[in-house]
Parts: C-alpha cells; sequence; structure tokens
C-alpha cells in the first residue's frame, strides 16, 4: 500500500514538474513578445485593460463624430418637429 | 510583384455575371495576367470581346500552357473581388503556399455594410464538414499542380477544390480580411459528400461520411480500429440535486447513466472522492460502479485539477474521460464518436456539445476574446451559429474540463491539468498546452451530454487566476486562431464587431432635448 502510495506521489510529482516546464517556457514567450512587465501597469494581466475596446478593428469605420456632421447635426435639430420626426421616420 | 492568374468556371452563368466579376478585376491594385474561363466558349468569345475588358491588359482565355512564378486564384463567376485582395494576398504568398480569407455578402442599405463572412485560421476537422473557406482560394503553381491541375480544378464543386488544395498543401494561411463580395446565398458554407468521401479514400481516413442536405454538412464518423479502455474520472464530494424532479447523488447519477445507455463499454470509472463526502453518497457511488467502479480518496483542500491528476495516475488506460459529476451521456454513441475523433494522431483531445437540462447550450467549446468563454452558452440548441458553426466538428481553442476526452499520452506530455488553476481555467491551460505541444483539440455537435451546472452560477474569477493565465498565454487569448479579429470581444457568440457601423440616427443624435422645449 505504501508503494503504491509513493508511486502515485512520484507521478502527481513528475506531472507537476513538466507542467512547470511548459509554464515557463510560455511565461518566456509572453514575456518576449509583451516585454517583461508587460502584462499590466499593475505587473499582472487583467481582462480587461488587456484589450481595450478602442483598439476594435471596426471602430475604424466610425463615421458618426465626423466634424463636417456638426452644422448636419444643429441643422436638423432647429428645424420644426414634424420635419425632424418625418426624417427620423425615414432612416428608422 | 507576384503574378496572378484569376480562374473561372462558366458553367450555367448568366454573362451579367461574367461581366461583373470582369470589372471587379479591372478595379484589382494588382492587375491579373491572366484570366481563365472554362466550361463555356460563348461566354469565353462574349467577354473577350466586350469593349470593356478588349483594351484591358488582362489576357482571357480558356487554356494556359505556363503557369509557373504565378499565383492561381479561383474566383466564383458573380463574385466580385475586392479591390486590395490580390495586393493582400501577394503579401502572404512568400510564406504559404494557400490562402483564403473573408468575404462580404449582400448589398450594402443605407448606411449599412453588407454582411460578412468572417472565418478562423486554417481547421482542417471543419473544412471535412463544410466548405468554411468560401469560394476564394489562392494557391501556389506547385500546389495547383499537386492537387489535378487548373483545368481540372476549375471544374470541381467548391468544397471537392478545397479538400483537394489543401490535400496537397503544406502552409495554409487565413487573411482576416474581406477578399471578395457575394451574393446572400453563398454566405453559407456549401458541402459535397462525394468530396468528402473521395477525401477520406485519398487521405487514409475510414470513415462513414452522412450529409445533412438542410444545414449542408457533412458527418464524418471514423470507424474505430480497436476498442481501447477508456478510465472515465470523476472527480466529486458526493453532492446529492434535484434531477429532473428526484433527488440523487450527482456522480451515482452520471456513473450509472453512462454504464446504462452507452454503447461502447470498455471502461471503468475512477471517483475521486472528497473526505467530506457522506457515507451514503460513498455508498450511492459504489452500488452505480459496481466491478468497474475504483474510489480514490482525496483528503486535501479542494483542487479541481489536482483531483483530476489523483484520478488519472490511479488509471492505467490509454484514454481519459474526464467527467464532473453533475453530467449525463445524451447520444448513447458519444463515446465511440469522440473515440474515432482521436483516432487521428494529430488529435489529442476532443470533447461534446455539452447542454443545460432545459437542452439549450452550455458549452460548444471555448473561445478566447480574449476572456474564454464557453461559446453560444444558453442560446437554444437550434441555434446553428455563425456559418453553421454549431452544426460542424471543428477545432477548438478548449474544451470545457467537464466531459473531455484525451489521450493518456497526451495527458502525461503537457503535465496533466495545472494546478496553480484550483478551480477556473485549469481547462483553458489544458487545452494551450496540449495546442502548444503540437495536437489539436475538436470539440463536435455529434456526441451530447447534459452538464446540469446551474445557469445563474458566475464563477468567481479569482485575480491570481486571471494573472496566471495571462503570464502563460496572454499571446493565445488575444489571438485565438479559431476567432477572428473582426468580430466582437468579450461576447460569448461569433459576432461581427459593428461598434463602428453607425446608423444616420446616431449621427444626428438625440432629439428628446430640442423636441421638449
Amino acid at each position: 500500500m505504501d508503494a503504491e502510495a509513493a508511486r502515485i506521489g512520484q507521478a502527481l510529482d513528475l506531472l507537476i514538474a513538466r507542467d512547470s516546464e511548459i509554464g515557463e517556457r510560455a511565461k518566456l514567450r509572453v514575456a518576449k513578445i509583451y516585454g517583461p512587465t508587460a502584462t499590466s501597469s499593475l505587473g499582472t494581466y487583467d481582462f480587461s485593460d488587456s484589450f481595450a475596446k478602442r483598439d476594435q478593428v471596426s471602430r475604424r469605420g466610425d463615421w458618426v463624430h465626423r466634424n463636417w456632421l456638426r452644422p448636419v447635426r444643429f441643422f436638423y435639430r432647429h428645424v420644426p418637429k414634424p420635419i425632424r420626426f418625418a426624417i427620423k421616420k425615414l432612416f428608422a | 510583384m507576384s503574378n496572378f492568374i484569376i480562374v473561372s468556371d462558366a458553367r450555367n452563368c448568366s454573362f451579367r455575371d461574367l461581366l461583373i466579376t470582369g470589372k471587379s478585376l479591372l478595379n484589382s491594385s494588382i492587375c491579373p495576367t491572366h484570366w481563365l474561363i472554362s466550361g463555356s466558349s460563348e461566354q469565353l468569345l462574349k467577354i473577350q470581346n466586350h469593349r470593356m475588358l478588349r483594351k484591358s491588359s488582362i489576357a482571357i482565355t480558356d487554356k494556359l500552357s505556363d503557369t509557373d512564378h504565378s499565383t492561381v486564384v479561383f474566383l466564383r463567376v458573380g463574385d466580385t473581388l475586392a479591390p486590395d485582395a490580390l495586393s493582400l494576398i501577394a503579401q502572404h504568398t512568400n510564406l504559404h503556399d494557400v490562402v483564403y480569407g473573408d468575404s462580404a455578402h449582400g448589398r450594402a442599405r443605407k448606411f449599412e455594410e453588407p454582411s460578412k463572412a468572417r472565418r478562423p485560421q486554417w481547421s482542417p476537422e471543419r473544412l471535412r464538414s463544410h466548405n468554411y473557406v468560401g469560394d476564394l482560394l489562392a494557391a501556389s503553381p506547385s500546389v495547383i499542380a499537386a492537387a489535378g491541375g487548373i483545368s481540372t480544378l476549375a471544374t470541381l464543386h467548391e468544397h471537392d477544390r478545397s479538400l483537394r488544395i489543401f490535400d496537397a498543401c503544406t502552409s495554409p494561411h487565413r487573411i482576416a480580411d474581406v477578399l471578395y463580395h457575394s451574393s446572400q446565398e453563398r454566405m453559407v458554407p456549401t458541402a459535397s459528400l462525394s468530396a468528402v468521401q473521395q477525401h477520406c479514400t485519398r487521405t487514409g481516413i475510414d470513415a462513414v461520411c452522412t450529409i445533412s442536405e438542410k444545414m449542408q454538412s457533412v458527418r464524418v464518423k471514423r470507424r474505430l480500429r480497436s476498442q481501447p479502455k477508456i478510465s472515465v474520472i470523476v472527480p466529486t464530494r458526493g453532492t446529492t440535486e434535484n434531477l429532473k424532479g428526484n433527488q440523487v447523488v450527482l456522480a451515482a447519477h452520471a456513473i450509472k447513466t453512462l454504464i446504462d445507455s452507452s454503447t461502447y463499454q470498455n471502461f471503468d470509472v475512477i471517483a475521486v472522492l472528497d473526505s467530506v463526502t457522506s457515507s451514503e453518497g460513498r455508498q450511492a457511488i459504489v452500488d452505480a460502479g459496481g466491478d468497474r467502479l475504483k474510489i480514490v480518496d482525496y483528503d486535501r483542500p479542494f483542487n479541481f485539477a489536482e483531483k483530476i491528476n489523483l484520478g488519472a495516475v490511479c488509471s492505467d488506460a490509454d484514454l481519459l474521460l474526464l467527467l464532473n459529476d453533475d453530467t449525463e451521456i445524451i447520444t448513447p454513441d458519444a463515446l465511440e464518436t469522440l473515440l474515432g475523433i482521436l483516432e487521428d494522431q494529430t488529435v489529442g483531445m476532443a470533447g461534446p456539445m455539452l447542454l443545460y437540462e432545459d437542452m439549450t447550450i452550455q458549452s460548444a467549446g471555448h473561445i478566447l476574446n480574449p476572456v474564454p468563454f464557453d461559446l453560444y452558452r444558453e442560446r437554444e440548441l437550434t441555434c446553428t451559429g455563425a456559418q453553421h458553426l454549431l452544426q460542424v466538428q471543428r477545432e477548438a481553442s478548449g474544451l470545457i474540463a467537464a466531459c473531455v476526452l484525451v489521450k493518456r499520452s497526451v495527458f502525461d506530455e503537457v503535465g496533466g491539468l495545472c494546478t496553480l488553476f484550483p478551480s477556473n481555467y485549469n481547462d483553458v491551460d489544458f487545452g494551450l498546452k496540449i495546442q502548444d505541444a503540437g495536437y489539436r483539440v475538436v470539440w463536435t455537435p455529434h456526441a451530447q451530454f447534459h452538464h446540469f451546472e446551474s445557469k445563474t452560477r458566475t464563477p468567481k474569477l479569482q485575480t491570481f487566476e486571471v494573472a496566471t493565465i495571462g503570464a502563460r498565454w496572454r499571446d493565445k487569448l488575444e489571438d485565438d486562431p479559431y476567432f477572428n479579429p473582426h468580430l466582437e470581444r468579450y461576447i460569448d457568440i461569433w459576432k461581427e464587431n459593428v461598434m463602428g457601423q453607425r446608423s444616420v440616427l446616431d449621427a444626428l443624435g438625440p432629439t428628446a432635448p430640442i423636441a421638449s422645449k
């Protein structure tokens, strides 16, 4: 029974050693890509900071905040209500 | 500068469609040297004499003697090539011998963009199910020659063509940008049963192939060469819960249903029991497991990964089924299906579709975006997913460890589950370790299990778990190959990121403050 327990303990240690070896290799690869302290300002990885929404690719297609739209928006906001609602209905 | 030969099959197509494709070639940033139109000499003659293309530098022909040093691009008649598609392809042809990419479908309406089919990186298991790579393929001349030559490939069904080309290539690559524009009907991938059967014969896969005409997908069910023994590892603390109106010991229920319902019977069960397990719970598990059962006692603080590792080292089988105690087999041939996937030497782990008690999806594999999510969680089982993603067997970056079949050799090679993750992310880490070791991880919808995990349960993530998974796999989390950078992040579905696609109403802004005056 003791021999079996020793075998199990040894096998578990072997798994842990193998896992640490792979883990260390993976950490080195990540550090090589992002730099040793690049995980975040706190030095740990955090999902919310690691991939900011502003970096998302299709954000590039955001034309809503262009400056040329400002007078258009101003004009739209000051036209009579029925016309404004008609425009709104048209584009809804 | 690369030379390009565009190849189109003009059989059963209208001249209008041919002209649409021709116009897009003229608008391309790199002008192709040749446009090879096969299958209709009449259409060829008409397009050759069309005033628009007559003056262009594109040589329109139906035969080519020399294709050396030119990249061959298959383009369906009626589809239009994106203006920058050839320049994007040219950037990758030095390193990769086959390239495919995303596509846009349907017409843009007002300020809305057309729908887009976003594709994952090279996924051979999925290609056997349907032609997920789309209708545009660019390949090097050597691959084209090995796959059967231009004239043969041009006339084949697109699924057949893709399978032949990918069988002959060594380094396929996905470009995450729209390469062509097609009709809305071509948004969903097509499939050909005979193409897959021929592919299986070519590549030595001994399988029964069946097609679902409705879903346009092929199921490749491999025949088992042997009946290896599986060790089912069930970590549990003997919890009792109400399932389908009955009070049951979860582990006993999982073991009993597996023994009673599975058509594959060569397995033993290793139950890893916490020291807090009640004597009634233990007895119920013993009764359910019978002769197959081996009990391993675990008397340390809770660590799911450690319990699985303990169960694994107590097993002498070549295959391990990691099974949570709150599961139940649904499809009787689930184990054969998973075993069939592992017949492939390059696959390390396979997992089934997991369903809640009400038959909604619990997990259809993981996506990393960058948060690891169970894909399409809580969606109806009838949901097909983007481009029928949920209907086909495919590679995934990870699988939930509630139910996975893994090769013992692979489990040992990667050091089992990492004990640094006692409750969360041990499965995510495990999947990434397996892929790092060069094996594929495959998810299948053709094997199904219940996972009775509470829908309201939200995993309590610890800061150290997120930090550890990030320290090890940040690059993989932020660039999952079975995802697409243009999809929305931080959600559990495959969805185009439409944050930037604003409507006219967004531009005009709210009207309420003015209206209230």
